[in-house]
């Protein structure tokens, strides 16, 4: 499932999948791969990215039912 | 049995030279920024999952000279031992080159592809001079064949990382183009 709240938080931003990553300290890939929903990060990984785009773990990873 | 002491300390030689040389590389220059190299977490998962493929692999094609018979025993000789461990290898690094893990974060690619350039080269040279004895000896392969398969493999695996990088480059491009959008 894709993760579209995330692309949106970091277009709010203004943020490109490398310039996250880079702040994150991951590959552009692996942005990637999660915005597609292809891979799940861990909790340190996510709660890294809700520090960088300023969001709480709900308003990027919750999925609505 | 002067000459095989002369060339087995010329290929040690050959070998410690290369390993030298690959470590002052990748201790000092090939990363970018003084930045540590290092796997990210999906990496080290796909690189989890591409051993796993790896070893299955490697059991699989170690089997398969219990079939063999005896003269296909001796003409394979040494290679038996040898080719499962190569052919995990391919698929291990061409499973992790194709998900994007094989090369760290924060690594200089084009050092990195030239120092794996010159291994390959090394070892297609000593391939190339092994075989030069002919591909067989007293009906078995030549084991000095190995060189040459890995000089082979290192020459395939930078092919599919300048084919994968220029897919992701394809790849950037869209999405920095919908970014902008």
């Amino acid at each position: 499932m894709k993760n579209l709240k995330l692309k949106a938080a970091r277009a709010g931003k203004d943020m490109s999948q490398a310039d996250l990553a880079e702040a994150v300290g991951v590959s552009r890939q692996t942005i990637n791969s999660i915005e597609k929903g292809d891979y799940n990060p861990t909790i340190k990984l996510c709660l890294s990215i809700c520090k960088t785009l300023g969001k709480t773990l709900d308003e990027i990873f919750w999925e609505e039912e | 049995m002067g000459l095989d002491i002369m060339w087995v300390t010329g290929l040690i030689v050959i070998v410690a030279i290369f390993i030298v040389i690959s470590a002052i590389l990748y201790s000092k220059s090939i990363h970018r920024d003084g930045k540590k190299a290092k796997y990210d977490e999906r990496q080290m998962a796909v690189r989890g999952r591409g051993y796993m493929f790896a070893f299955y692999t490697a059991v699989i094609v170690s089997v398969i000279p219990c079939f063999f018979t005896d003269e296909m025993k001796l003409f394979f000789g040494d290679l038996i031992y040898f080719i499962p461990l190569i052919v995990g290898m391919m698929v291990h690094t061409f499973y992790c080159v194709w998900n994007d893990a094989y090369i760290e974060l924060n690594l200089d690619s084009k050092r990195w592809m030239t120092s794996i350039s010159c291994i390959g080269l090394a070892n297609l040279m000593i391939g190339i001079g092994n075989c030069s004895k002919g591909l067989l000896i007293d009906g078995e392969i030549n084991s000095g064949i190995l060189n040459l398969i890995v000089g082979i493999f290192a020459f395939i695996l930078l092919i599919e990382i300048r084919v994968k990088n220029n897919l992701n480059k394809k790849k950037e491009a869209e999405e920095d183009e919908e970014f902008e959008a």
